[in-house]
């Protein structure tokens, strides 16, 4: 039974390995900057989105609103790297807390979204 | 229906009671990972190859038996939110100074329909069926040890999962609930002797059947909360507890009290595929005294196979 339980362990490390240069799937955010939750001194002049795969810039959509509601991005969604970061520029902000929103479409059509926070500081 | 063994074996999934459809499971900003000893809300196209366990066993006194499970199960929508999934799996269990018992789970399928999706409230419900045909493992002695039932039975089920991403408190709001609640009807019951009401025959006992699970996902506190520079690997795990229940609902029955299965351990997720390890805790004598070990490997097909067996069967023509 000891050499199966081994055996089985090994199959379930080897099977990452197997798996994880064919998968496509979601496009999870791995990082933003400014990162999420942070307060960054100085206004920042886009807010850019790296994700777990790429994503299709046409069927994807950032928006940056101040507390007010109102839209403080450019509008505008490019990829960078391959389509994995997706700059989106930024007029220039005042101090303030600003809320992220975005929606975005894997290559292969896979949709997901978030939103999070950050801060400009004087 | 002999049940000491049965949240064991649920644990282990050979009987695939709660088992079913796993992770990728968005409502909202959240995604409910998959669990291991009971079954999550979503309706996907997974399969789980394979679930291992190792539970020791309620001793009576003695040394405790062993019970080892491996499990494989595969999920697989017929439209965007009806799923069919099917579970079988092989166990063994080593008796101190007695034979080891190994054979065969009996067959389980299952019908999931996912009815309610609010994504601003990160909220998700289904319903769904699950058949188990007795006789499709092991019977006669060792069926009779790995508790195999002589009944098949039918298992209407109501599952939920909540995101907790409404919350005011920013930390909070990573984590999530899901539950499932069952009620089993037996196709054969225990019949009563006439001479003391004791249970005879071969049959089983309805019984309710129900689970929670609290998980704690890092990537929802990195990409919607607040990023801590934890390196990616880290943001893709989600700790969790779960706890898993079973108890008799009808006359006659083997007098068996309602039983507990607790289980602690990490999710990791990625690209494609799931680990999850998790130490099983006995919650009552019961189920025993010792501690066990469960893990899985989870392939996600909508990752892996997008245009072939990763999307329901309706969309295929």
């Amino acid at each position: 039974m000891r050499r199966i339980a081994v055996a089985i362990v090994a199959a379930c490390l080897m099977g990452p390995a197997m798996v994880a240069h064919t998968a496509f799937g979601h496009a999870i955010l791995d990082r933003a900057l400014p990162a999420v939750g942070s307060a960054v001194f100085g206004a920042p002049a886009t807010v850019d989105l790296m994700y777990s795969k790429p994503v299709d810039p046409v069927f994807s959509r950032i928006q940056v609103t101040d507390a007010n509601n109102v839209r403080v991005d450019e509008g505008k969604v490019t990829i960078r790297e391959g389509g994995r970061i997706l700059p989106v520029g930024l007029r220039s902000l005042p101090p303030g807390v600003y809320a992220v929103e975005w929606h975005v479409t894997s290559v292969d059509s896979h949709k997901t979204d978030g939103h999070f926070p950050f801060t400009v500081r004087p | 229906m002999k049940s000491h063994y049965l949240l064991a074996v649920l644990a282990a999934g050979s009987l695939a009671l709660t088992q079913h459809a796993h992770a990728h499971g968005f409502a909202g900003d959240h995604m409910f990972v998959s669990t291991l000893i009971i079954d999550d809300p979503n309706v996907s196209d997974e399969a789980s190859i394979p679930t291992f366990s190792y539970l020791p066993q309620p001793a009576n006194g003695g040394a405790a038996p062993g019970l080892y499970g491996l499990n494989a199960e595969f999920d697989k929508r017929i439209t965007e939110n009806l799923g069919f999934g099917i579970n079988q799996g092989y166990n063994r269990l080593t008796q101190p100074g007695a034979k080891t018992a190994a054979g065969w789970s009996n067959l389980a399928v299952m019908l999931k329909y996912k009815a309610y999706v609010n994504p601003e409230r990160e909220f998700m419900m289904s319903v769904g069926v699950q058949r188990q045909f007795a006789r499709t493992g092991a019977n006669g002695t060792n069926g009779a040890a790995l508790e195999n039932d002589d009944s098949s039975s039918t298992t209407p089920l109501i599952y939920f999962g909540k995101g907790f991403g409404d919350l005011p408190i920013g930390l909070l709001r990573p984590l999530a609930l899901t539950g499932t609640f069952g009620y089993t009807i037996a196709d054969k019951k225990l019949k009563a002797d006439p001479a003391d009401g004791s249970p005879i025959g071969n049959g089983r006992d309805n019984g309710f059947t129900g689970g929670l699970s609290l998980q704690y996902s890092m990537r929802y506190l990195s990409s919607q909360v607040k990023d801590y520079g934890l390196p990616a690997f880290v943001n893709r795990l989600t700790p969790l507890v779960e706890v898993a229940w079973t108890s008799t609902a009808s006359k006659p029955n083997n007098g068996d009290s309602t039983k507990y299965l607790f289980a602690a351990g990490v999710n990791y997720t990625a690209q494609g595929y799931a680990v999850s390890v998790e130490a099983l805790i006995p919650g009552n004598r019961q189920t025993g005294s010792h501690l066990g070990v469960v893990a899985q490997f989870h392939l996600y097909f909508d990752d892996l196979l997008p245009h072939s067996l990763g999307k329901p069967v309706a969309e295929w023509f």
